[in-house]
This record gives C-alpha cells, sequence and structure tokens, in this order.
C-alpha cells in the first residue's frame, strides 16, 4: 500500500464518531474502493497528463481547528452583508457565516443536515449513477468531514447569491474532504458560488471536494466555483450534476492563481428539452497546474450542451483539457458543441488538450474543437500605435479575453468577485515574456 | 395538366389512413390553393405528388400529362418525376453539407436535360444561366458556391426552392407551406419570384395554411382540404372567407 | 483503373453473396497457383528459413533476429474501443510464395495464373498491357511477383523493385536506411514485421530528379492461414519528388488474415513524398466473420529542410484496421499532411488518424479525417499534434468530420493535442452529420438518380481528401466507396 493511502486510513480511523451506523459501513465500504483503486498513475488515461507522483509522497494531517488570521483580501472578497456559508480550514466559522433565510430554500450545514435530513441524506449518497466514479470520489464519501446541503423547494426562483467559502488560513498541510449537495426541485432557480480560497496563504493542502447538483424539472441551477489557492496545495474537485427534464445547468469554473489542480465537471442529461452549459476560464502562471476534464453524457433526444474552456498561460504554468461528448444511440437530435481556447504567453508554458466525441446516433449535430495560439500581432501592433506599451497591450487584450468570459455569468455580484479573484494573474502578465 | 382521381394515401408501415379520395384536375395556366386546418393531409399530398417513400398509395391514380401524353406517375421514382417537369418546393428544405448549390443544380439541370434529348450545359455556361436566374429573384451570388441549404436563413432557404425552380423550369409546380415562418418581407419576395416564373404553358398547386400568402399569388381555385378529402372547391374569395372566420363553419 | 470482367468465379460462396447483394466484394476470388510454402508458427529457425530462402547477406539475418528477439519482450497491445479474438502467431505460414516466380525483367515465366490474377485486380503486369504512366511493383502473398517500366526508371536514377532485389543489389542504401524511421524496437507489429518481413517495394529517388512515373505497389494476400508483411522503403534525395500509390485486396475467406506492413519514408532537404492508398482489404461478412487484420506502421520522417510528406489514404476494407500514418517533421519549415477517408460497414472496426511531431522551426501540418459509419461498425479518429519546445512557429490545423449511417453505428474522435512551445499555433476542429433519407428524397426529387444522389453527398463529405488523390485514384476511390454504400442508406 502506498504512503499516501497509508496516511488517509490513518486519517479515517481518527476522525470523529458519533455518526449513524449505516454512514460507518458505508465509509468504510467507500474506502475499501479507494484502496481497490489506488492512486491514479499516468498510464490511466484519464490521468495521461497530470502525474500524481509528488502528491502520492506527500504526508497529510486532520483537520484542526481553525487557526491563522484572516486575510485582509477575504473582506474585500467576501461581502458580510450577503449570505455566507463560510468554512475556515474545513470548519464552520460560524462568525463570518451568515446564514439568512431565503424563503423557499433549504440551506444548512451537512452536519446538520445528517440530523435533521437524514433519510434524504442517506438516499443521496447512496446514488452511483451519477457520472464517473474514480479513487478520489470514493476518498470523498469516506472521509467527508463537512460541507453545505441545499434545497430549492418546488417553484421557488430566487436572484439571491448563496456563497459557500472554502478558506484556508492554517500552515498545518490538512486534507480537507468537502461534501455540497444542491437539489433543485421541480421548476425552481437559485444561483450558488463556490468559493475556494486561501489569499497568500503558501501552506501545503489538500481540498478533496465533491459537489453533487440534482437539477429536476423545468429547474435552472446557476452555478460557479472560484478557486484560488495556495501554490503549494493540491485541489481535486469533482462535481456531478444530473438534468432532467427542460431543466437547465449553468456552470462556470475559475482557476486563477494556484496551485496543482484538477478540476471533474460531468453533467449526466436525463431529461428531454434540457440544456448543460460548462464554461470556464483558467488564468495561471508560475509553474501552476490546472486539468480540467469535462464528461457530458446525452441519454435523451432532443438536448443541447455547451462547453467552452478558455485558457491564459504565463510563465511555465501547464493546463490540461480532456473534455468528452458522449452521445448515445437514442440520443437524437442531440446539439452539443464544445471549444478549448487557450492563449500560450508563458515561454515554458504548455497545453495537452484532448477534445472528443463518441457518439452512437445519427441525427445530431456535434462539433468540437480546439486552439492554441498568441495574441493577434496585429491588435497588439494597432495598440502600440496608439501609445500603448507592448506589455500594457498584451495585458489589456488578454483582459478582454478573459473578462469576455465572466460576462456571461448571469449575477454581477459574482462576476465582480471573479474579476477581483483573476487581478493577480492579470498583472502577473506584465512581468511575462515578450 | 394534372388529373388526381380517387386519391387514397396512408403512411408506410401504419394502418391510419390520412388522404381519403382526393380529386382534383389543374390546368396549365391555372393556379390552384389548397388550404385546410393541421393534419387535415396537405402535406401528405404534396410529398405523395413528389413521390416521397414514407407514403403509400392503395387507391386512386396521379395523371400527368405532357406533350399529348398521359402518364400515371405514381410508379414512377422522384427522379423520373422530376425529370418530367413535376417539381415541389419543400416546406422544410433539407440541408445537404459539402455539396454546393451550383454543383447541385448543374447536375440536376443536366439530367432534365439529358431527359428531353438536350445538349448538357458545361460549368462555366450554367454558372451564367444561374446567375440570370438569381438576379431574377434578386439574390445574392454567395449562394453559388455555398452548401446547399446549410447555415441558411429560413427566407434564404426558401428562396433557394424558387431558385431551384427557376433553373430547372418545371410544368407543374408544388408550393408546400412555403409562407410557413417567413417574415412579410421575405414572403413578397417568394412571391413575386413565382409570379415571375408563371406563365400560360405551366401550373401552380399552391398548399398553405394561412390566407395571406394568396394576396401575392393570386389563385383561380381555392380547395379547402379536411380529414383527407376536398370538402369545398371555389374561386379565391373563398381564401378571405376562411381568414375571417376560420375553418370551422366549413366542417360542419 | 480497369474492373475485373464478368468472368467465372472461382468460389462457391462468392456467388451466393453476390446475388444476396449489390455490395459484393469483388476482389473475393481465390487464385489456385502452385505455392511454396513454409510451415505454420514462429521461432528462431522460420527466420533463418525466410532469410536463406531470400538468400540474404549475414547483416540481415542479424537484424531479423535482433527484431524477433525484442518481439519476444513485448506484450500484444489491447485497444480500449474495440477487442478482436486472439491472434494465433504460431498458426500463420511466414513465407508463402508462388513456384516459377518470374525473373527480373521477364514475367514470360511467371505462372499465367498470376498474370491473370493481377489483371482481373486491374492491374496489367505484361509488357504490352501494362498501365502508361504507372510503375507497378506486385506483391502477391509474400513476394513480390513484377516490377514494370524499371528501365525507364533506371535512366534517370530511380531505383525501384522489391525491397528483396534492394538486399542484393543495393545494400549499402538498404543497410543505411532499414529502421531508420520505424525501429524494429518501435511497436509490437513493428518489430513482428522486422523479424518476418518478406517482400515489400524499394524506392529511391536521387538527387534533383523529379520522379517521370507514378509508382505503385499492389498487394494480393492469396494464401490461407498466412500473414502478409511487407515492408516498404522509400529515400527521396535532396530535391527530389515522387508520388506512391498503394493498393490492397485480398480473397474471401473465413478465418482472419493478418497484415502487419511497415512503410518508411525519408525526405532530405527540398524533398517531397506523396504517399496515397486505397485499402479495400476484405473485410469479413455481414456477421463479421472474417476479413483481414490490418494494423501497419507507416511513418515518414521529413529529416531535410523544406521537406514534406503527404499521406493520403482511402480505407474502406478490412474487418480491423489499425493505422496511423504519421510525420516527424523535423527539418525546419518542413511539411507534413493527412487526408483520409475512412469508410466501415457491416462489423468493421477502423481506428485509423495519424501523428504529427514537430521538432523544426516553422513547422506545419494539416489533417484532414473523413469517417463514414455504416451498419454496425465502429469508426474512430485518433491522433496526436506535438509540439517540441524547439518547435518555434509551428502550426497545425485538423479538422475530423464523421458521417453517421443509421444507428447501430459509432463514430468517435479522439485527438491527442500538446503543445509545448508558446509560439505554436493550432486548430483542431470536428464535426458529425448525417446522410439520410430525407436527403435523398430532396436530391431525387430535382432529378437526380439515387446513385448520383449518393455520390454527390458522398463526393461533398469527403472532396478535401479526394482532391489530393491522383485521378484514377479518386476515380475508383468514389466508386469503391458508393459500392460500398449502396444499401446501407435510404
Amino acid at each position: 500500500m502506498s504512503n499516501l493511502i497509508e496516511n488517509f486510513k490513518t486519517l479515517k480511523n481518527r476522525a470523529e464518531t458519533g455518526h449513524p451506523a449505516w454512514l460507518n459501513t458505508f465509509q468504510d465500504e467507500r474506502f475499501a474502493n479507494f484502496e481497490k483503486a489506488g492512486i491514479p498513475t499516468v498510464k490511466n488515461e484519464e490521468w495521461k497528463y497530470t502525474n500524481l507522483a509528488q502528491l502520492s509522497k506527500e504526508k497529510f494531517d486532520a483537520l484542526t481547528d481553525s487557526e491563522g488570521a484572516i486575510p485582509e483580501e477575504y473582506n474585500t472578497y467576501v461581502n458580510k452583508d450577503e449570505l455566507n456559508i463560510v468554512f475556515t480550514n474545513g470548519t464552520l466559522n460560524n462568525e463570518l457565516s451568515n446564514i439568512t433565510e431565503i424563503s423557499g430554500v433549504e440551506i444548512k450545514t451537512l452536519k446538520n443536515a445528517l440530523v435533521e435530513n437524514e433519510e434524504e441524506i442517506k438516499a443521496i449518497l447512496a446514488k452511483n449513477d451519477i457520472g464517473n466514479t474514480d479513487a478520489f470520489i470514493e476518498l470523498n464519501n469516506a472521509l467527508i468531514n463537512d460541507g453545505v446541503f441545499i434545497k430549492a423547494k418546488k417553484g421557488t426562483v430566487s436572484e439571491e447569491l448563496i456563497h459557500i467559502v472554502h478558506l484556508t488560513t492554517t500552515d498545518k498541510p490538512i486534507v480537507n474532504n468537502i461534501r455540497t449537495i444542491i437539489v433543485l426541485e421541480e421548476s425552481t432557480e437559485i444561483n450558488v458560488l463556490e468559493s475556494y480560497v486561501a489569499f497568500g496563504n503558501n501552506a501545503k493542502y489538500l481540498s478533496n471536494s465533491l459537489t453533487d447538483c440534482f437539477v429536476n424539472d423545468n429547474a435552472t441551477l446557476h452555478y460557479v466555483k472560484a478557486q484560488t489557492e495556495s501554490e503549494a496545495s493540491y485541489h481535486i474537485g469533482n462535481t456531478r450534476v444530473s438534468v432532467e427534464r427542460n431543466a437547465n445547468f449553468k456552470g462556470f469554473t475559475l482557476t486563477t492563481n494556484s496551485g496543482f489542480t484538477r478540476n471533474e465537471l460531468d453533467i449526466v442529461i436525463n431529461g428531454e428539452g434540457s440544456d448543460g452549459t460548462l464554461h470556464s476560464l483558467y488564468s495561471i502562471f508560475n509553474e501552476q497546474h490546472v486539468d480540467n476534464h469535462t464528461s457530458v453524457d446525452h441519454r435523451v433526444p432532443n438536448c443541447t450542451s455547451n462547453q467552452l474552456y478558455k485558457g491564459i498561460l504565463n510563465d511555465a504554468s501547464h493546463a490540461v483539457f480532456n473534455g468528452k461528448i458522449f452521445v448515445r444511440d437514442i440520443a437524437q437530435q442531440t446539439n452539443s458543441y464544445q471549444l478549448n481556447k487557450n492563449l500560450l504567453l508563458g515561454k515554458k508554458a504548455h497545453v495537452d488538450t484532448k477534445p472528443q466525441l463518441e457518439i452512437f446516433a445519427d441525427d445530431v449535430r456535434c462539433t468540437h474543437g480546439a486552439t492554441i495560439g498568441q495574441l493577434e500581432e496585429d491588435e497588439i501592433f494597432y495598440l502600440q500605435t496608439r501609445g500603448v506599451s507592448r506589455k500594457d497591450a498584451i495585458r489589456i487584450i488578454a483582459t478582454g479575453f478573459a473578462e469576455e468570459s465572466v460576462e456571461e455569468i448571469k449575477l454581477k455580484a459574482i462576476q465582480s468577485k471573479l474579476l477581483y479573484l483573476l487581478q493577480p494573474s492579470i498583472d502577473n502578465l506584465s512581468h511575462g515574456q515578450l | 395538366m394534372i388529373e388526381i382521381k380517387n386519391l387514397h394515401a396512408h403512411v408506410e408501415g401504419d394502418g391510419t389512413e390520412i388522404l381519403k379520395g382526393i380529386d382534383l384536375t389543374i390546368n396549365a395556366g391555372e393556379i390552384h390553393a389548397i388550404m385546410g386546418p393541421n393534419g387535415s393531409g396537405k402535406s401528405t399530398l404534396s410529398k405523395i405528388i413528389a413521390g416521397n417513400p414514407e407514403y403509400e398509395v392503395t387507391e386512386g391514380s396521379i395523371v400527368f400529362e405532357r406533350d399529348f401524353k398521359k402518364i400515371d406517375i405514381l410508379e414512377l421514382e422522384p427522379e423520373e418525376r422530376a425529370r418530367m417537369g413535376i417539381f415541389m418546393a419543400f416546406q422544410y428544405p433539407v440541408e445537404v453539407p459539402g455539396v454546393t448549390t451550383s454543383l447541385f443544380l448543374r447536375t440536376a439541370f443536366n439530367e432534365v436535360c439529358k431527359a428531353h434529348g438536350v445538349d448538357e450545359m458545361d460549368a462555366l455556361d450554367f454558372n451564367e444561366y444561374l446567375k440570370s436566374k438569381m438576379a431574377m429573384l434578386d439574390m445574392d451570388d454567395k449562394f453559388i458556391n455555398r452548401p446547399v441549404n446549410v447555415d441558411f436563413s429560413g427566407g434564404e432557404k426558401k428562396r433557394n426552392e424558387i431558385l431551384q425552380m427557376a433553373v430547372l423550369n418545371p410544368m407543374f409546380n408544388v408550393l408546400d407551406e412555403t409562407d410557413s415562418g417567413l417574415d412579410i418581407d421575405s414572403m413578397r419576395i417568394v412571391a413575386d419570384g413565382v409570379n415571375k416564373l408563371k406563365n400560360d404553358n405551366n401550373a401552380f398547386l399552391v398548399i398553405t395554411h394561412y390566407q395571406r400568402l394568396l394576396n401575392y399569388i393570386v389563385p383561380d381555385y381555392v380547395h379547402i382540404l379536411h380529414d383527407g378529402k376536398i370538402i369545398r372547391s371555389e374561386g379565391k374569395e373563398l381564401a378571405l372567407q376562411v381568414e375571417e372566420k376560420g375553418y370551422d363553419w366549413l366542417l360542419s | 483503373m480497369i474492373k475485373p470482367s464478368d468472368e467465372k468465379i472461382l468460389n462457391e460462396k462468392t456467388i451466393e453473396e453476390n446475388q444476396l447483394s449489390r455490395r459484393e466484394y469483388q476482389y473475393g476470388f481465390t487464385t489456385d497457383i502452385e505455392m511454396d510454402r513454409i510451415p505454420k508458427g514462429l521461432n528462431e529457425e522460420t527466420i533463418r528459413l525466410i532469410s536463406e530462402k531470400k538468400n540474404e547477406p549475414e547483416w540481415m539475418l542479424e537484424w531479423r533476429l535482433k527484431a524477433y528477439k525484442h518481439w519476444l519482450t513485448l506484450k500484444e497491445p489491447t485497444w480500449p474501443n474495440f477487442e478482436y479474438g486472439p491472434i494465433d502467431y504460431q498458426g500463420i505460414s511466414y513465407y508463402t510464395a508462388p513456384k516459377n516466380k518470374p525473373k527480373l525483367d521477364s514475367l514470360d515465366d511467371a505462372d499465367p495464373e498470376l498474370i491473370k490474377t493481377f489483371e482481373r485486380l486491374g492491374i496489367p503486369l505484361t509488357e504490352q498491357k501494362r498501365l502508361a504512366g504507372v510503375a507497378v511493383d506486385a506483391v502477391f502473398d509474400s513476394v513480390s511477383v513484377g516490377t514494370t517500366h524499371t528501365k525507364e526508371l533506371e535512366k534517370v536514377g530511380v531505383i525501384f523493385c522489391s525491397i528483396s532485389e534492394a538486399i542484393q543489389n543495393h545494400p549499402e542504401l538498404v543497410k543505411k536506411y532499414l529502421g531508420a524511421v520505424v525501429p524494429y524496437s518501435d511497436n509490437f507489429f513493428a518489430a513482428l514485421n522486422s523479424a518476418v518481413f518478406s517482400d515489400g517495394s524499394f524506392c529511391y529517388i536521387p538527387k534533383g530528379v523529379t520522379c517521370p512515373l507514378e509508382l505503385s505497389t499492389y498487394f494480393r494476400i492469396n494464401a490461407a492461414e498466412s500473414g502478409q508483411f511487407e515492408r516498404t522503403l522509400i529515400i527521396a534525395e535532396e530535391g527530389s519528388y515522387v508520388s506512391y500509390l498503394e493498393g490492397c485486396t485480398a480473397p474471401m475467406r473465413d478465418e482472419n488474415q493478418l497484415h502487419a506492413a511497415v512503410v518508411e519514408i525519408l525526405t532530405l532537404d527540398n524533398a517531397e513524398v506523396k504517399y496515397s492508398t486505397v485499402q479495400n482489404w476484405y473485410a469479413g461478412d455481414k456477421e463479421g466473420k472474417g476479413g483481414v487484420y490490418n494494423f501497419v506502421t507507416k511513418r515518414g520522417k521529413c529529416e531535410g529542410a523544406n521537406s514534406k510528406i503527404s499521406w493520403t489514404q482511402v480505407e474502406a476494407g478490412s474487418a480491423i484496421t489499425w493505422k496511423y500514418p504519421s510525420v516527424i517533421l523535423k527539418g525546419d519549415n518542413s511539411i507534413g499532411e493527412f487526408y483520409s477517408v475512412a469508410l466501415t460497414s457491416h462489423k468493421m472496426e477502423a481506428d485509423t488518424g495519424t501523428k504529427m511531431i514537430h521538432i523544426g522551426k516553422n513547422t506545419s501540418s494539416t489533417i484532414v479525417s473523413k469517417g463514414i459509419s455504416t451498419d454496425e461498425s465502429n469508426n474512430s479518429y485518433r491522433g496526436l499534434v506535438k509540439f517540441l519546445p524547439s518547435a518555434e512557429n509551428s502550426r497545425n490545423y485538423s479538422q475530423c468530420d464523421s458521417m453517421l449511417v443509421g444507428n447501430k453505428c459509432s463514430a468517435n474522435t479522439f485527438p491527442y493535442i500538446e503543445a509545448n512551445n508558446p509560439t505554436a499555433t493550432l486548430e483542431h476542429e470536428a464535426s458529425t452529420s448525417k446522410i439520410n433519407a430525407e436527403q435523398l428524397f430532396y436530391l431525387t426529387s430535382r432529378g437526380l438518380d439515387l446513385e448520383q444522389a449518393i455520390s454527390l453527398v458522398i463526393n461533398g463529405f469527403c472532396k478535401e481528401v479526394f482532391k489530393e488523390l491522383p485521378l484514377e485514384f479518386a476515380t475508383e476511390a468514389v466508386k469503391l466507396l458508393e459500392m460500398k454504400l449502396e444499401g446501407s442508406v435510404g
């Protein structure tokens, strides 16, 4: 057994007791699955371009009580008047949280939900037909420490931002297994932002998060995940979404100025007339690594899906995109689109991209594409002739490339937060190449 | 020119009868309109005339007369009908990726030439011919080298149908709900095209749900189709009555 | 190419098949001919025997044995998107040759059956009938049976002969270049080929020469329970040009036949090689019984600056095709191209694509792949575009389109793109579309007959590839696809 698996086993045994018996059994099974799967290597096609060899050598600690000061940036980033559920170092921070009520939406920590909605949570945890399973999903199930449960009751439409914040302030190498469950009943619409932030903390830690979204008939979920973490950190995030009849999932992932990130977003389209939109922006520098995996599984006819992943890579950063569109034989009239666009600016930056189509139905329209390129010299020159320095010109054009993406997000409150997180990577462009 | 007698038909492999005995005679120089509520069998009739294999004719005949010869066309393949001079403008023109409009129309045009013992046209001459037809319909040259109907707007697709009509110069034309989904400007362009093409030697069957189109393409006769049968035939005034009162008064 | 006339068909089963379906495999006949064949099985002795039969020099035997020893250490690859029954490497005869093998320059001594066979395939070999403008090397089972136009080529210094002859007559060239692009250690099937290859074509274009003829090799597997392991080597010296064609057929047999070829191309400064293939090996019947396993390694290396290698392929046969003609773009400003049409029907499996490895500065590559899947077949594009850190200002454009006919087939696209240089530019596009009854009705309602309609749609879909083929090949390719598609559409 590898050291890391041994390490996790110890953490599991040390984890707090007081769980109901079914949960202990469930977690034991899941841990056994994790052990069986093991830490993936680059021989595994899904991990070809993301090497976990370094992670395998690390040793992690259990969660510690909140410690470390709250950074200055936090107060700029989080608006304390909004609805915030804040975890510091994996534990709910009551002081920073502001769990106001939204009528028709149930919002609580997973710990509370395990008591108050035990049967419901039990049923959700038992579901295993949503998207892929992999070692880290099993690990999350086996080691869940806390998280959030959100349920929009039938007919509820809310424009209010629900902000879940995972802030890391400790310098201990903790491992944080966060679980978020979002359930949208029929004809509902809500906006959720999940932020993973460390603001200047340089600690080595592992976030292994799992978010499950159930978007039922005629509902729309706007879900944004934003990440700015420690450069020494590891983030492995799985998001699984099931979309039912006439429902919409509008997802956005921002990764900027983080360490080693792997994000997997799997959408299963289960009901006719529905749409899945997955947009993303990654803007990275130094030796940061971002791996985005997506999978859209069209299981029924007459649905659409749309993926646009855009990246800006400076210095020696590395981005991976692996997108799958899977159209089952009965999924006729599917209209599916996927594009990965990369701006490769750093001299040692590199990109590995693999947009894939697997199609079993004949009456469909699927297109995918990938581009890798630099900024247009014409555009840079044009700005220079107007008196802008070359570096500023590059920064301005790249900012445009980035902001265009962010502006598609519905809530302005989320847009401004993402632009704030983006700033350091944009500033970094001025000391890049060229 | 065309004589439809006691036409019965159903969907291939499905027993439900859609046409239940249609009788209709159209002479050269005439414009006939068929109106009717949704599901009355209007589009089925046009598809059967063109020879769509999705429908099976169980009874009756469609006799087409050309050069003093009368032929029952029901046994003929779609292309044989087309070469004889029967043309249908599709309600939903089909996209054919990779095949340019000019190549498609030249192939079709030369097939018609061959069938009538006329010399085929080479690519250069044909493009000139095509451009002259496009100019007549006020169409942009850019369509020539674009794949057939791919990424065309609704109006462009319908105009492309009329262009094909102009190029192939058929005798009997069926317009299957050509007005559906068109804004008023696009409809006017389509109607103008039809009016330019109309002469004493050809005939039109205009199938529509709305009277609007018939203000621009004025019919000699209007037939109301209901439940697979023609229940009323009169002059163009009938269309106005339908516009005013709907179909219900005709059905009772 | 000329189609065989309606002469007596030798195989009873073939007749039945022809009556059942218009989509006959017209090359499914077998030739009754006296064969010299070594016993089935593979061991060091087999290799010594092959080498001895070919009267090879010692260095050649040693190379084969090294390859064989390496092969023993390799594991047969498995493939993510399909499975096939185990191949019994001991159940294959590795050398099968017609007796009375004709001598060079004289096909008169050849078995008349053999000459007839190639005539039926549309490849006349005799002096009177041979194709004008195309020099042909005909490979029957394990050996080359004749090469036409050699004298004309000699005048300009082009060497075009079977690789066996090249080993005898031009050992210095073979020794220098064999394995230079595809080393014997490259992969399982390349290692096997290196150990047992029996024949193939050799082609050398000297400095500054534009080859006056199209060169072509025609491969025919005839014997049962044999494999074909040919090896082709093309060397284009500075400033030279050649266009090379390859055609393949095999009889209908119930058991699978293995075809594991290796093709190596090397271009020096300013040289260009254009390699075109129309592959129509027997694909098995409707139930997926029989057919050729087509596991080949094709690779070109643009060694010199400003050189160019272009692969064009029409893949319409084989039960399983597993083939990735690749280009290593080492010379600065070199160009690699891959144009492919792959059509699968019945239960065929095609997994094909290319690798473009950009090493030199300002290198560029173009990939255009068109897959058509029908019946219950499975058609995948798999490709790699890689920019190494040294590949400054390099470009790639890829386009992969699939067309599905029916609902039991599948089309997959797996492009791998690895960019390690910030000045690289890459664009990849892929799409799927369909050919359906509605489309065909629309076209026929304008006066086109069904055949014209299908041909128009297929031509439209594949035109970027067909325009890369030499004219006769393009016509043949279109006919081949139409024939295979009829019955699947409509």
